[in-house]
């Protein structure tokens, strides 16, 4: 169930409610950052950091607003950050970079979506989980990202083309061009 | 022939339809396995962690003196000082 789907249940507010707000978010907070880091134990400490970070900033929420947007936001950005970090450590300590996830998850892990979802770069996966699974609008997505969204409608788009692409038989494809 | 916009927008909407159900599906069989239930906000545990030291050493400190005061350290550590402020002290001027 995305966040948009829990708007209609009720809004919790997050600086008289704290608790309650983890308990209704934590599980879709921490699906969302997977589904932008595709590393279960690196999801798990950004999901508290995301929220530890809410806490501190509670009293900032503006009242009407939607809680699961907010999350998202704090959630969106720490993930992205996460991925720019590993790239960088990547590319400058080739040898000291351990990736978070194991050999185990990487095979077990590779179902359809997450396929479709690591041939996409970390912008449009975001892009693709606040749409498909939190199910927030286009003009929701496009204040987390800070773009407008016209792009976040051309990263959607786009995403959805390099998806299929990924998904496409390559047996098939070979035939389609022999053809 | 010239497909329509709407045709256009009806497939495109269809497509956005599964691949929401394939995402959503995968995603919502995802689970934390050491993520807490509970909420436990740093600052919360760091309060709980500080007021658990301050009663460790209060607790030490009280052990610290029964044990002192069971095995009669006071008495000679008082005159060990006594001691060495004398040894301390310059030794008297000849008149």
């Amino acid at each position: 169930m995305g966040v948009g789907a829990e708007r209609t249940t009720g809004e919790v507010d997050p600086a008289s409610d704290f608790d309650l707000l983890y308990e209704q978010f934590r599980l879709q907070v921490y699906r969302s950052v997977r589904g932008i880091v595709l590393e279960a134990a690196a999801a798990e400490d950004l999901t508290q950091e995301t929220f530890e970070r809410a806490y501190k900033a509670r009293h900032d929420f503006r009242a009407g607003a939607s809680p699961g947007a907010w999350l998202h936001r704090i959630a969106v950005n720490l993930a992205i950050s996460y991925l720019r970090r590993q790239r960088v450590a990547r590319l400058v300590l080739p040898r000291l970079y351990v990736p978070h996830h194991t050999p185990h998850e990487q095979i077990e892990d590779r179902t359809l979506a997450v396929r479709a979802l690591a041939a996409l770069n970390p912008k449009h996966r975001a892009v693709v989980v606040l749409s498909f699974y939190a199910r927030l609008t286009r003009e929701e997505i496009s204040r987390i990202l800070k773009v407008p969204p016209g792009t976040v409608a051309s990263r959607q788009s786009s995403a959805m083309e390099i998806m299929r692409k990924a998904l496409a038989d390559p047996a098939d494809q070979r035939k389609q061009e022999g053809s | 022939m010239q497909q329509s916009p709407f045709a256009d927008e009806r497939h495109d909407q269809e497509e956005e339809e599964l691949w929401t159900d394939l995402i959503s599906s995968e995603m919502d069989r995802w689970h934390p396995r050491r993520l807490p239930t509970d909420f436990r906000p740093e600052g919360r545990i760091q309060r709980f962690n500080r007021r658990w030291l301050l009663l460790i050493m209060l607790a030490l400190l009280l052990a610290t003196l029964a044990i002192a005061l069971s095995t009669g350290l006071p008495r000679s550590l008082a005159s060990d000082l006594i001691d060495l402020a004398r040894l301390a002290q310059p030794p008297p001027v000849p008149m």
